[in-house]
């Protein structure tokens, strides 16, 4: 019987086998989506939901015959789906961006909230609720969290810029001191109105249920376009994972490189938590599943990242609504507690206690 | 370093992106029929057709649609109604949220809440034509925006004579309330204090509908010389407030009693401490007036007030 090693090792030596787990992980997120629309505290039949799906494909629709009630079309095409495709977006986003993160600066504890994007759409959305700023409209909070994420990694950016360059320890260590100091202030609003913790708390740990159409279609389009011309970088991304001087004899413009992917990523996972909350684990672990996986090109950890990313999140937020009747369990609760777990495991069968590419 | 290639494939990413969210945009603003809208007291309601489905999140408006007579109007509740007993609505509340697929499958006209869900599940709700009521609790509620809240349900409900009679009734009691209090305190009024939580010292202050039960009660009210809205006041606060009388809430040890900054106060000296009845003090609506009532009876004496205008199977007096 082949082991998970030598499998993994099969893969990674391959470069038919691992177009092939590609689209096997592609599959199993297309399963992983319709699986998910099934699971809601209202009973809708197999055949009801294939029907609604059908409904909605344009040209098919005027085949399918429509024996669901217009409610059941409203809980799925208006509550599921949105719910499902922003665990998606979302986790593809926090995937691929840990994974650009972890490359720029060479170190694998790194994650896209490192740079003071977590803290930043922290204070952003906390500051919403707690001062009850309304001044944007219904989506103040969406839009404030992802206002104040883009600023502060802009701030660190800025801050960590010498000579035009931002030299990657700097960066982080400027990114952790600015992430104490945004939660300091959030702390501190907190306990200007203890009432409002609770509500403030549970966006800190992240939710998909909330999400709907108006929110997901400008978070996709975003998302997409960081994610493409992320994907589109991973020559660069390779060089600069074995240094800058590496990277620049490549012919590789390593700072412009460095400034364009934290910026998309600043954008990309900063859009993405807008409207999930702050979900932790995804964007430092996925990354990580992916090199185990496919080795240490980004040509296919990129995808990897946001494939498995956008799974995990799936499946975690069908756990966060199903594990106990009547409660949604925070997502980023569940996300580290069955997460951690999964890693271990996998890491331990597939790279046999040893980390390498 | 950006080839041809990488550009082309992002000029064609760009151009799906436009496509597909043009396309979307349209799909998704030909499915909103009839959006919902929301309303609050400010805005009233503006239509002459009651409601017949209601959704309420509220536990106060659950208690005030059921005494202005109009329960057979609700279609779903939530977890925190206590009046009136014996409920039987589905609960449609998902802690921390609210179920929203489950109140769609309700089809409700409306939904009530006190609390500010969610932009994305407020819209969802809109979205299914659904109406959403924000009424005001905590901080910033009175006696007078109970009231408002009262017609506003009335309007909404087709019960705005019921609304009045209740409104005039709340008018009647809190006069006879005040003015009896006034008169055996005698010009002197007690200081009290509400205790609301055993660890944290959590308590009341401005701003607040309890605060307005010791208004009408005429006791002075220690806390509200230092915070507006519910807040953790300070030991030290408390013993330099020397509170004369004690409310504390029902779920609170009273040994914590024997123990400073409440040991030495003349309220704990005196055994002028009392518990809250369960449940009572925790939501703003019209039954508000018998804990005004129960008040004034602990600190000064007995008072009455009018019968409750309306009959209800489930009398209205939490502490009947």
């Amino acid at each position: 019987m082949i082991s998970y090693r030598n499998f993994r090792i099969y893969i990674q030596g391959h470069e038919g086998a691992k177009y092939l787990t590609m689209i096997s992980l592609v599959v199993l997120l297309f399963l992983s989506v319709i699986f998910s629309t099934f699971i809601g505290s209202v009973h809708i039949s197999f055949t009801s939901v294939l029907q609604i799906y059908g409904s909605q494909i344009p040209f098919l629709s005027r085949f399918i015959p429509e024996n669901y009630t217009a409610t059941q079309y409203t809980i799925i095409a208006s509550i599921r789906e949105p719910e499902v495709l922003g665990g998606l977006v979302v986790g593809a986003s926090l995937g691929i961006g840990g994974a650009v993160i972890q490359s720029i600066f060479r170190n694998p504890i790194t994650e896209p909230y490192i740079i003071g994007l977590s803290s930043g759409a922290a204070l952003g959305a906390v500051m919403t609720i707690i001062l009850g700023l309304t001044f944007l409209g219904l989506y103040t909070q969406q839009l404030l969290a992802f206002i104040f994420a883009m600023a502060s990694v802009l701030a660190v950016y800025m801050f960590a810029l010498r000579g035009g360059k931002a030299h990657p320890t700097y960066m982080l260590l400027t990114g952790v001191a600015l992430s104490f100091f945004l939660s300091a202030i959030v702390a501190l609003l907190l306990f200007s109105n203890i009432n409002l913790e609770d509500e403030a708390f549970f966006w800190l740990l992240g939710s998909l249920e909330n999400i709907n159409w108006l929110e997901l279609f400008p978070v996709t389009a975003v998302v997409m376009f960081c994610s493409v011309v992320l994907g589109t970088q991973y020559r660069e991304l390779d060089a600069l994972q074995m240094g800058d001087t590496h990277a620049r004899s490549v012919g590789v413009n390593v700072e412009r490189t460095k400034g364009l992917s934290i910026f998309l990523v600043a954008l990309s996972v900063s859009a993405a938590v807008s409207i999930s909350g702050l979900i932790g684990f995804v964007g430092l672990i996925m990354p990580h599943v992916s090199r185990i996986i496919f080795g240490g090109s980004n040509r296919f950890v990129l995808p990897g990242s946001a494939i498995t990313g956008a799974i995990f999140l799936i499946l975690a937020d069908d756990i966060a609504r199903g594990v106990v009747a009547g409660v949604v369990i925070p997502i980023g609760i569940i996300t580290g507690i069955i997460g951690v777990p999964f890693f271990l495991i996998i890491m331990r069968k597939m790279a046999g206690g040893r980390y390498g590419t | 370093m950006m080839n041809r290639t990488n550009k082309t494939v992002i000029a064609i990413v760009v151009v799906l992106l436009l496509l597909g969210g043009g396309i979307g945009y349209i799909h998704y603003a030909s499915d909103l029929k009839g959006k919902g809208v929301i309303l609050t007291v400010q805005t009233g309601y503006n239509s002459t057709t009651p409601l017949t489905r209601i959704v309420s999140l509220d536990p106060g408006a659950t208690a005030t649609i059921y005494g202005l007579g109009a329960y057979k109007d609700l279609v779903g509740g939530n977890c925190y109604d206590v009046y009136p007993p014996n409920e039987t609505l589905p609960n449609v509340t998902d802690y921390p949220a609210m179920n929203v697929e489950q109140i769609i499958n309700l089809t409700p006209q409306a939904v009530i809440s006190f609390t500010n869900y969610s932009a994305g599940q407020i819209s969802e709700l809109l979205n299914a034509s659904i109406d959403y009521i924000f009424l005001s609790a905590g901080s910033g509620s009175s006696m007078q925006l109970i009231e408002k809240q009262n017609t506003f349900l009335g309007e909404l409900t087709g019960t705005e004579k019921n609304a009045t009679l209740i409104n005039n009734w709340m008018n009647a009691s809190l006069n006879d309330l005040k003015t009896n209090a006034t008169r055996m305190a005698d010009g002197i009024p007690l200081k009290g204090f509400y205790y609301l939580s055993q660890d944290t010292l959590w308590t009341t202050g401005n701003n607040t509908f309890e605060e307005q039960y010791f208004q009408y009660s005429d006791i002075i009210n220690i806390a509200n010389n230092y915070s507006n809205g519910f807040y953790q006041i300070s030991p030290g606060e408390i013993a330099n407030g020397s509170p004369q009388v004690l409310f504390v809430n029902d779920y609170v040890n009273l040994t914590r009693l024997n123990e400073q900054p409440f040991v030495d106060t003349p309220a704990v000296k005196d055994k002028k401490y009392y518990v809250t009845p369960p449940n009572a003090f925790d939501e703003p609506d019209f039954r508000d007036i018998y804990m005004i009532q129960w008040m004034v009876d602990k600190a000064y004496g007995n008072v009455t007030i009018p019968q409750f205008p309306i009959n209800l199977q489930y009398s209205p007096d939490p502490l009947s």
